[in-house]
């Protein structure tokens, strides 16, 4: 019984490491890759060189691209910070009758399909004078942008003592200063979180884009997709190292502020 | 002054939802908006290569339910699904059980792993499989190397990759979903079957299984879900014999421009996904009742 038990562990922390093993192979496949000099992408690599990172950062079309993506990304922080902390605190600190409902609502886009979110945006706003511009990817991506900075400050706000913003209060400050003296500091790591978290949402996102963006605007991944389906060459290797490297300094800044289990609640 | 204080005070008792306004501005423009008008688009009259023409017609409509090329493709989509559930479901029960008995460093790098593939986009991942299932890729590689093949084999653009692909992509959101239900298992639960002489795979099977069921029920909705809209990793990492509805949707928009018929299997995706979510949320509350 005793030899059973020490089996059946044993034989789940194999299943789990061959399970990570998955998990991690396209990454580690995609990074050896790209180093690889060939022409011809093939796996291993004979040799290591930065060859095709060098072609990636002399190309305009690709360095544009990886600019667009930034650009999106960072007015999807500008408008989804507020927006999802705003909503959050409301959350936290008052009771009202639709409290459910606007709750609900906020995360909804977030559980529909970004095939049909890109779609009715396109259909919608596509022939208006938001169509082919930034606008109508940032629009997009702040959806669900907020969604997810929302419930990481839900997250956060749990924590947060409400009595310190009476405190305030009582010691004459008025609601503007208690804000930003008293209750931003309390929440910064969440924040700075919240910030970072709006951003690589953004810089991630593909399926929408792939319909809002224009070859003007088009965003790192969507040229990635372009690449895959109709050309690939080792550079888009180069640019999905770049989209993996911004999603690790993301993961690790946000998992060194709020800890790793809280980042693991978002979206779940 | 005493109108100053009149308004202040109406904006404190509306505070809350001043807080709101902005994100339902958002969600009013981007969402709300939008949807309403995939459901007037899905009556103009549609032409391929058109875009739309401006009118009110239930034409696409009756093209859809007549069209059985369409009906093929929902149910192969369908077919595709019961696989990535399945599999999905039984990886992301073993990887967040052992999260969710292990502390410390082994809880933490297993939650890093599962959780970095969420952080990094689609494109990149199917990219990585295309890599790892191509002709020169890393399984041929291998086999070629084990002496076990002597030329490389077409392993990528067939059914098995595509699930492989959506099965990676479900993945790290289920073991997230399963991890937090079976976190918040009491184990004196667990201790009690012990106690009362149940061995381990039946304390499992009758007391964790059970209780872990309303994860297991949200997780097979989510994967059910994301695999009946995938497009980006079934049309990267698939040939045309593995065209989903949500390709042919994708198609119908940037393709054949044909919105209006586009809008209408949009909206017919739209409704499996709610129809997904009531029920899911129906099985769950009776699940939830059942083992209470």
């Amino acid at each position: 019984m005793g030899k059973l038990k020490f089996d059946s562990s044993r034989l789940l922390d194999v299943a789990c490491v061959l399970i990570c093993l998955f998990m991690l192979l396209p990454v580690v496949v995609v990074f050896l890759s790209s180093l690889d000099p060939r022409k011809y992408i093939r796996f291993p690599p004979s040799e290591f060189s930065l060859k095709w990172y060098e072609f990636f950062f002399s190309r305009e079309d690709w360095k544009s691209a990886f600019m667009n993506s930034i650009y999106v990304a960072a007015l999807t922080t500008l408008i989804s910070t507020p927006c999802g902390i705003l909503a959050a605190l409301a959350y936290r600190k008052y009771s009202f009758k639709l409290k459910g409902l606007f709750n609900t609502l906020i995360v909804v886009p977030y559980l529909m399909p970004s095939l049909l979110i890109g779609i009715t945006i396109l259909m919608a706003l596509g022939r208006t004078f938001l169509g082919g511009t930034y606008y109508i990817v940032v629009g997009a991506h702040s959806l669900w942008a907020t969604a997810f900075v929302y419930m990481l400050m839900q997250a956060t706000l749990a924590n947060y003592d409400l009595t310190l913003e009476e405190a305030a209060k009582d010691l004459g400050a008025n609601p503007f200063q208690t804000f930003v003296e008293v209750t931003l500091p309390l929440l910064k790591s969440g924040v700075i979180s919240a910030v970072i978290f709006g951003f690589i949402t953004s810089f991630g996102e593909v399926t929408m884009a792939i319909f809002l963006t224009t070859s003007k605007t088009i965003t790192l991944p969507v040229r990635i997709w372009n690449s895959l389906k109709y050309e690939i060459h080792p550079v888009t290797l180069v640019a999905s190292v770049i989209c993996m490297v911004f999603a690790a300094i993301a993961l690790a800044v946000v998992t060194k502020l709020v800890g790793i289990e809280a980042v693991s609640k978002i979206g779940t | 002054m005493e109108h100053g204080n009149t308004r202040r005070s109406i904006i404190y008792k509306y505070s809350h939802f001043f807080l709101y306004l902005p994100s339902l501005i958002l969600l009013l423009v981007f969402f709300a908006v939008p949807f309403f008008m995939l459901v007037r688009m899905s009556f103009n009259i549609g032409r391929p290569l058109a875009c739309y023409i401006e009118g009110f017609t239930f034409e696409n409509y009756a093209r859809f339910f007549t069209n059985s090329y369409h009906h093929g493709l929902l149910l192969f989509t369908l077919q595709l699904s019961v696989p990535v559930v399945l599999i999905t479901l039984i990886l992301a029960y073993i990887m967040a059980y052992v999260i969710s008995r292990s502390s410390g460093l082994k809880r933490f790098v297993l939650m890093v792993i599962t959780i970095f593939p969420i952080w990094i986009n689609l494109v990149v991942l199917a990219f990585g499989w295309l890599l790892i299932f191509g002709r020169y890729g890393l399984i041929n590689s291998i086999l070629l190397a084990l002496g076990l093949i002597s030329e490389p084999q077409p392993l990528g653009y067939n059914f098995a990759s595509v699930v492989v692909g959506l099965v990676y992509v479900c993945l790290p959101y289920i073991v997230l979903t399963l991890v937090s239900v079976l976190d918040s298992i009491d184990p004196a639960i667990e201790e009690a079957a012990k106690d009362l002489g149940a061995g381990k795979l039946r304390t499992f099977v009758e007391v964790t299984l059970p209780l872990s069921m309303p994860g297991i029920i949200t997780g097979a909705m989510f994967s059910f879900i994301w695999t009946m809209s995938s497009f980006v990793i079934p049309s990267i990492l698939g040939s045309p014999s593995e065209r989903t509805f949500g390709i042919e949707i994708s198609r119908q928009i940037l393709n054949t421009l044909n919105w209006p018929y586009g809008a209408v299997m949009s909206l017919v995706l739209a409704g499996i996904t709610v129809v997904a979510m009531l029920v899911s949320n129906k099985v769950r509350e009776k699940a939830t009742r059942w083992v209470s």
